[in-house]
């Protein structure tokens, strides 16, 4: 187990990443940061990052299947304030922030990485997606610190120099990697580091412009407007055409018996 | 709207002169009214969504004052057996574990201290635990689990200590 291709030095930014641990094993940076968001010895713009989460979660506590040193595997730490039921747009906001780092990446001019970027799409809420395979992740937890700061830990898990035989059999079928998709070695410490910067912007955004347009932005890159969609939640599927977002990133749903409907919960089939 | 925030508001509408107060912003609203007939100082919350049509015609008829008396008296009955409520913060999703196989949190009959965790409400993959404000015993939990939880709806109530 190594993290030699992770680079911890400066990534430049001035918040999200001015301290980078990386730690070899962790049962879940979410719950690792969380605890010490809540015990308020973490400051704004911390990252955990690792090779191996032996609790690593999804929505329901779904495992985050990840062998160890292949995935890009990390958590930060961010005070938004009050936002007034749109926290959960920070989700969002770090999808779009993920896709914009690896655009970054991809484009950096010392070495073509072969990613095909127009290939990975948005999938609501804040999954990347490669032709119905599963890219990268994004599960937050938010909570209230002892000075009762409102805070969130989004946790991060990009798939990214994973082979098929790297992936155990239950989602060998529904997962890919940025290896898989562009046929070569790609550079964790890199991709963090693009994703790290880009973030920054996003968040240096909402805290001038607020929440609002997130959502518009989102549903913008995502090219979902006026597409079907499956939506399957706790009491089955739903089948309608999105209509748009809400401002608190909620999915706007035309259903086929003419009757509409707003999505907080659930999975886009 | 912050749950501090509401409290604030109600304190206001109980130790002033006012006797009716509605609010919204940013999605939400938020109406507060005193019922000045009743023998009772305890406000009438009413707390829901700006596009729930049921609630936000500003024309009242008999019906709905029959509503808001009906309201009025079930908070009365809380407020004489002192229970405390809790409020879902959020449009989203109640969760009373943390994964289908897990034990609840908590359950009817608990005592809970100040801080323990009493559910989750998930809303686009974002997991807010939900914390008790009081210590004291649960004696309702009126939402099902895994079932979608409305901004201000009720989702426990604890017999403080």
């Amino acid at each position: 187990m190594t993290t030699t291709d992770i680079d911890f030095t400066f990534c430049g930014s001035t918040l999200i990443g001015r301290s980078i641990r990386s730690l070899p094993v962790v049962v879940s940076t979410n719950n690792l940061l969380k605890a010490e968001a809540l015990e308020g010895i973490a400051a704004e713009g911390a990252v955990v990052v690792t090779d191996y989460q032996t609790a690593g979660r999804g929505r329901l506590e779904r495992q985050w299947e990840s062998p160890p040193g292949k995935s890009l595997l990390f958590s930060l730490l961010l005070f938004p304030g009050d936002s007034a039921g749109k926290l959960q747009l920070m989700g969002l906001m770090c999808s779009l922030g993920v896709l914009g780092g690896l655009t970054e990446y991809s484009q950096m001019t010392n070495e073509n990485r072969g990613i095909p970027i127009d290939k990975i799409s948005l999938k609501w809420p804040n999954d990347l997606m490669v032709e119905k395979r599963k890219l990268c992740g994004i599960l937050s937890d938010a909570g209230v610190d002892k000075k009762g700061r409102h805070f969130i830990v989004v946790g991060i898990g990009i798939n990214i120099n994973q082979t098929f035989a790297d992936f155990p059999g239950n989602i060998k079928n529904i997962a890919t990697s940025l290896q898989l998709i562009s046929g070569k070695t790609q550079y964790r410490g890199l991709i963090l580091k693009s994703i790290l910067r880009r973030l920054e912007k996003y968040y240096q955004r909402l805290k001038q412009e607020g929440f609002d347009w997130i959502a518009a932005e989102w549903l913008d890159r995502s090219g979902l407007l006026g597409k079907k969609l499956e939506i399957s939640d706790n009491n089955g599927k739903i089948h309608g055409i999105c209509t748009g977002l809400q401002n608190d990133g909620a999915m706007r749903l035309s259903l086929t018996d003419g009757t509409n409907k707003t999505i907080y919960s659930g999975d886009v089939i | 709207m912050k749950i501090a925030e509401i409290r604030r508001l109600v304190k206001l509408v109980e130790t002033s002169e006012i006797t009716e107060i509605e609010i919204e912003e940013e999605g939400s609203r938020i109406k507060i009214v005193k019922q000045q007939a009743m023998s009772y100082q305890q406000p009438v919350q009413t707390v829901f969504p700006a596009g729930f049509s049921g609630q936000a015609s500003p024309a009242v008829n008999i019906g709905d004052q029959n509503t808001a008396l009906l309201n009025a008296c079930k908070s009365a009955e809380i407020a004489s057996d002192n229970l405390t409520k809790v409020i879902s913060p959020m449009v989203g999703t109640f969760y009373r574990a943390p994964s289908p196989e897990a034990p609840s949190y908590v359950n009817i009959g608990d005592h809970v201290n100040i801080g323990q965790v009493l559910c989750i409400i998930e809303a686009m993959k974002l997991m807010n635990e939900i914390e008790a404000e009081v210590s004291g015993k649960i004696v309702k939990i009126p939402v099902e689990n895994a079932s979608p939880v409305e901004f201000g709806q009720t989702i426990f109530e604890i017999e403080p200590d």
